[in-house]
């Protein structure tokens, strides 16, 4: 009988948690999974919200006198560099981007649709550089990765493309005119910038992700990091490089 | 086993559980990553699901071992009760959270998973904290 008006009291927590339980799984898939849920919307909160407040100019993010450019050279489709911006960006731009310590500049290439036989990353690139001409580049570069797909899959279809360019958000942002201009042969200078940079500061053996830390406007490579390094990589570097 | 040893038990295991988590929420805060025995912790801590609208997940662990380690020094029927729901939600949110670095992020996380077993031991402790008779329940029927 003790042990019976013992027991009610313990079901009621057991049921009690489970109900807390299933509140916060629910929370949480609605946070995070629904973003998961459509190639087109994915992650367009979290993305903004992690440039929101952030100064974006063409390919620059954050502030222009900040006093180290980090260089980013990277390729829509490839993996690594959507794992990099995926999990690593974020916290620099929190550290050092929004503090005003660091600028970053957007370098994007197109190599690996010569080795896929594709028109992926040409496609992808010249849309986040026609967002650039309404200062929205970040936004798109990362959606890209965000929702990146298999490598050499033929996955940025046009329906891809216009999902992104959409799912950018942004009151002040013309999707059709992003459209528009990403056909245009206007992106097709910044382009072979990126890649004259690239092969003249980093080599023909250069490869993707690669990232320069350069003072900001002095050319001189202070420090290169290839590949998707872990955060501490970049913040030892950076923190290094600001105590000088 | 005596009830002021599950309780001190319960105490001991919510310490280590607040332990990581106070850890994990520091270099949230701090921007580096956790010392990690693989690269996971870093794609874990950083991916979209270490948040819950904004809040980080490891914070709100933090909070909870907090407060079941508060449960144990009131000597209160209901703090006990209050203590062992909130380690048995500890035990079914982390389960989420195994399941999600299985299944949606692909990586482990060194630390979480030691909090996950963590809260694995410490569940069943509790519960048998709370159906122990001891001083906090004879004082409630007094």
């Amino acid at each position: 009988m003790r042990r019976d008006s013992r027991l009610a009291p313990v079901l009621a927590i057991v049921g009690g948690a489970i109900v807390l339980v299933v509140a916060l799984v629910v929370a949480s898939q609605l946070n995070n999974g629904s973003k998961k849920s459509s190639s087109s919307t994915i992650a367009t909160d979290s993305i903004a919200e992690m440039l929101s407040g952030v100064p974006q100019k063409g390919i620059e993010l954050g502030n222009s006198n900040a006093k180290l450019t980090l260089v980013e050279f990277s390729d829509p489709q490839c993996p690594y560099c959507g794992e990099w911006a995926r999990n690593t960006l974020p916290s620099l731009v929190q550290k050092y981007v929004r503090t005003g310590k660091l600028r970053i500049e957007y370098r994007g290439l197109d190599f690996l649709d010569q080795n896929f036989g594709t028109t992926d990353s040409e496609r992808m690139l010249r849309l986040a550089l026609a967002a650039g001409f309404q200062n929205q580049l970040w936004n798109v570069v990362e959606l890209e990765f965000e929702n990146q797909g298999a490598e050499g899959s033929g996955y940025a279809t046009d329906a891809f493309i216009r999902g992104i360019a959409e799912a950018v958000g942004a009151k002040s942002f013309d999707t059709n005119k992003a459209l528009a201009a990403a056909k245009t042969n206007a992106v097709v200078p910044m382009i072979n910038t990126a890649q004259k940079l690239a092969e003249t500061k980093v080599g023909k053996s250069l490869s993707t992700p690669t990232f320069l830390i350069e003072r900001t406007g002095s050319s001189k490579v202070e420090k290169m990091i290839v590949g998707a390094q872990p955060l501490a990589t970049f913040t030892t570097a950076i923190d290094t490089l600001l105590k000088k | 086993m005596t009830e002021r040893l599950l309780r001190w038990a319960v105490a001991a295991l919510a310490l280590i559980g607040a332990g990581i988590a106070g850890y994990l929420t520091y270099t949230h805060f701090k921007g580096s990553p956790p010392v990690c025995l693989t690269s996971g912790c870093e794609v874990v801590q950083n991916s979209r699901w270490s948040k819950l609208f904004g809040i980080p997940v490891a914070l709100l662990g933090l909070l909870t071992y907090l407060s079941i380690i508060a449960s144990t020094l009131i000597r209160h029927p209901l703090a006990k009760q209050a203590g062992a729901m909130l380690a048995l939600v500890a035990l079914g949110f982390n389960a989420y959270l195994l399941y999600i670095q299985e299944h949606e992020i692909g990586r482990y996380c060194t630390w979480c998973i030691s909090n996950e077993i963590v809260s694995l031991i410490l569940a069943p402790v509790a519960v048998a904290w709370l159906l122990s008779s001891g001083d906090s329940n004879q004082r409630a029927a007094s």
